[in-house]
C-alpha cells in the first residue's frame, strides 16, 4: 500500500466505519501511516477529527502482529496517546480509544523505551480511576497483563 | 459495556447517515439454527455461507452481544441509504458486550473478530478477556457451532484456557 499523508484528510471527511475499513487495509507501511497519524493528533483540534484518527490508530494496531510496531513509533505513539488519556479536557470517547490504543500498544511494540513505559503505566494508573467506568474498568482489568506481556519480550 | 459515543452519534445524524432505527433485517442467531448449523434465512434448508473472505461477492456479516449475552447478526448495509444496517441497528443504540464481523462457512462460525467503528472495539478481543467471553458465552447459549480452532483461540482470549 503507497501511502501519502494527504489520504488522511480525504480519510477523515468520511465515517468512522470507512476510516476502520482503510485501517484493514494498512500492511507493511504502517510505520509512516502510523507515523502521519500521530501527528495529526498532535495538530487537530476538532473532537470527531480526533476520534476518527485515534480509532484508525486503534485500528492499524489491532490488526498489526504482535511485536513488530517500530520502537521510533511506538515511542511516539505512546507518549501522544498517554497525553490524551490523562488529559482533563479530553472527551470521554477519545480517552477511551486512546487507551484501548495504548492497551494495545503494550502487545504490538518491538520495544518500548524506559520513559515511554513509565508514561503509559501513569496513563492506565489515573485512568483508573477515571468518572467514565468503561474507562476504569478496562483500566484496571487488563493494564497489567498487558504491561507484563512487552516486558516479558523485552527481558527474553 | 460498549457505547455508541454522542460524537459519532452526532455527525451521522447531522448527514442522515445514522442507523439506530433502520428496519432491515436483523436476526437473533440461534433463530438461524437447525440441525447443528447456521441457516441462511432466506431459505432454510442451505447451510450458511457468508463474511468478508468468504462470501462472493465480498460482503460483511456484522454481530452485537447485548447485555443479556443475545447475540444479532446481519449483512453490513451501505451507511446512508435506505433500511441499511449498521452496528447500532442491531440492538437499536444500546450498550453491548462484544461487536465485530463472523464468518460462517457452510453452517460454522470460522471466524470472529472485533472490528466496529461505530462501538470503538478494535482490539478488545485482544486486550480485554470479557470480550472473548462474552462471545463465547453468547455462542454457547444457543449452541453455535464454531470451528474448533477460533473456539480455542477464544477460549484462550477469554482466560478459559
Amino acid at each position: 500500500m503507497s501511502w501519502s499523508a494527504g489520504e488522511l484528510d480525504d480519510l477523515l471527511a468520511q465515517d468512522v466505519d470507512d476510516v476502520v475499513d482503510y485501517a484493514r487495509s494498512v500492511g507493511r507501511g504502517r510505520t509512516a501511516v502510523l507515523r502521519d497519524s500521530l501527528t495529526r493528533l498532535e495538530t487537530s483540534t476538532e473532537p470527531l477529527d480526533r476520534v476518527k484518527v485515534l480509532l484508525f490508530i486503534q485500528t492499524i494496531l489491532a490488526l498489526a502482529p504482535d511485536g513488530t510496531v517500530a520502537s521510533s513509533v511506538a515511542e511516539s505513539a505512546a507518549l501522544e496517546l498517554a497525553t490524551v488519556v490523562v488529559s482533563t479536557s479530553e472527551p470521554d470517547e477519545l480517552k477511551r480509544s486512546a487507551l484501548n490504543a495504548l492497551a494495545l500498544l503494550f502487545v504490538k511494540a518491538k520495544e518500548l523505551t524506559a520513559s515511554a513505559d513509565s508514561r503509559m503505566r501513569e496513563a492506565f494508573t489515573l485512568a483508573r480511576e477515571s468518572r467514565d467506568p468503561e474507562i476504569r474498568d478496562f483500566a484496571r482489568r487488563v493494564s497489567l497483563a498487558n504491561a507484563n506481556a512487552v516486558v516479558a519480550r523485552r527481558s527474553a | 459495556m460498549f457505547k455508541y459515543d454522542r460524537i459519532k452519534e452526532a455527525s451521522r445524524k447531522a448527514k442522515g447517515e445514522d442507523h439506530c432505527s433502520s428496519a432491515g433485517p436483523v436476526f437473533e442467531l440461534g433463530t438461524l439454527l437447525k440441525d447443528g448449523l447456521i441457516r441462511d434465512p432466506a431459505d432454510h434448508t442451505m447451510a450458511l455461507t457468508v463474511g468478508r473472505s468468504v462470501s462472493k461477492p465480498e460482503v460483511a456479516f456484522i454481530y452485537a452481544v447485548n447485555e443479556n449475552f443475545a447475540i444479532h447478526v446481519a449483512l453490513d448495509g451501505v451507511r446512508g441509504t435506505q433500511d441499511a444496517v449498521k452496528h447500532e441497528t442491531l440492538f437499536h443504540n444500546a450498550e453491548v458486550r462484544a461487536a465485530g464481523e463472523l464468518e460462517i462457512e457452510a453452517g460454522v462460525i470460522v471466524k470472529v473478530d472485533d472490528i466496529s467503528g461505530t462501538y470503538g472495539t478494535p482490539g478488545r478481543i485482544q486486550t480485554d478477556p470479557r470480550f472473548a467471553d462474552a462471545v463465547l458465552t453468547a455462542l454457547d447459549e444457543i449452541h453455535a457451532p464454531i470451528d474448533r480452532n477460533v473456539r480455542s483461540g477464544l477460549e484462550r482470549r477469554a482466560g478459559r484456557l
